[in-house]
């Protein structure tokens, strides 16, 4: 049994060969997604900063929490949008798209440490003093 | 098994040259190669500020108080400046597809229009850019009061009125590499446009270029997504 291979071949455009007319509607579609995506995002911040739901401050601090997730839902959303149809993912093998998203996996695993790290290290300034006097400011102060 | 080991095939069915299992041309696999790499050193900076914020946010600065200033407006604006620049770069990615698009119909005087205002974006925000850097080094005229009595104007390096040390030295390596980014990009972009003027892809046959420079500049979009997301709105 003989594998078959895709051949890759590059379509050839000669001048004076009649030039197709522009499709481009999807273009525009995907840009006022990516716009009205952010225009919500920074409406959301606008309305936090400015507190117009008139939250106490312990509810306020609980919104702003969970807005972080909203705007990172939203941001993978726009990258989605980005990687999968600006940049033609889509149009591309599986197992190319396989390959390169490996790397999300690598990454997940990689902020989760990290986050978990950095919780860690604003600990430590409370569970050893002592040691932590060397640098009482750490990266903090101004 | 044994059976296709022992069979005799010709280097084009094999990864020999002139066979291409991903169906997509070995310069523009590349492209997503140095991409993939390059969104490493992103990732790894934009995690390193999650986990150093995390390590200090009892010293950490609002960034909507930090940033909060529009060119030739008085009084605060929280995250206009910096949606504007956000705007200015999803636009600038706009009129680089509608160019790799043109480039596929082989539409010459199309791809100059949209790479021109691909580089007029790009410019736009580097300007815009430099106005955010000045304004976040000069400070307010309070500035900010040390124990000592001693005032702290602006960010550098070296210190931040707003908060954090880490929280300045983080901005300028992020935007900044993100900037370098930007920069690079309007240089090919306008290397490009030469050729493209030139006719060398018309003589090529393809404007399969274009699209290896608009992925790169659709990745440059694509960071400042998230720094967009981490640096400003979080």
């Amino acid at each position: 049994m003989s594998m078959e291979y895709d051949y890759y071949e590059q379509h050839i455009h000669r001048p004076g060969d009649p030039i197709a007319p522009a499709k481009t509607w999807w273009i525009w579609k995907v840009f006022w997604i990516l716009l009205v995506v952010t225009t919500a995002e920074v409406s959301l911040a606008f309305m936090n900063y400015y507190n117009v739901w008139g939250a106490d401050k312990i509810t306020h601090h609980n919104i702003t929490k969970w807005l972080k997730f909203i705007y990172i839902a939203l941001t993978l959303l726009k990258a989605g949008y980005i990687i999968f149809s600006y940049m033609h993912l889509k149009d591309e093998k599986v197992s190319f798209k396989l390959t390169l998203g490996f790397l999300v996996v690598v990454l997940t695993y990689f902020v989760i440490l990290m986050m978990n790290e950095g919780y860690y290290q604003n600990t430590i300034h409370y569970d050893f003093p002592v040691f932590m006097q060397r640098n009482p400011e750490g990266g903090g102060g101004h | 098994m044994s059976h296709s080991a022992t069979e005799q095939i010709s280097s084009k069915q094999a990864w020999g040259g002139g066979a291409a299992p991903y169906n997509i041309s070995w310069g523009k696999m590349m492209m997503w190669f140095f991409l993939v790499s390059d969104a490493l050193t992103f990732s790894a900076l934009l995690i390193y500020y999650g986990a150093t914020r995390n390590a200090n946010s009892q010293h950490w600065p609002d960034p909507d108080g930090v940033f909060n200033h529009f060119p030739g407006v008085e009084g605060h604006i929280p995250l206009l400046f910096v949606s504007l620049m956000t705007f200015i770069l999803i636009m600038s990615s706009v009129t680089m597809v509608l160019a790799v698009d043109a480039g596929h119909r082989g539409d010459k005087k199309r791809v100059i229009l949209w790479m021109v205002l691909t580089i007029v974006g790009g410019c736009m925000f580097l300007g815009s850019q430099a106005w955010e850097w000045t304004h976040f080094i000069t400070g307010t005229p309070h500035g900010y009061q040390q124990p000592d009595g001693s005032h702290i104007y602006g960010a550098t390096m070296i210190e931040n009125e707003y908060g954090a040390k880490a929280f300045a030295n983080l901005f300028f390596t992020i935007t900044g590499f993100h900037g370098s980014h930007v920069f690079s990009g309007v240089l090919i972009n306008v290397i490009s446009l030469i050729m493209v003027i030139r006719g060398v892809f018309e003589r090529r046959g393809h404007y399969e270029w274009i699209e290896k420079i608009g992925l790169y500049w659709h990745f440059v979009d694509l960071v400042w997504v998230f720094v967009f997301t981490f640096y400003y709105l979080i």
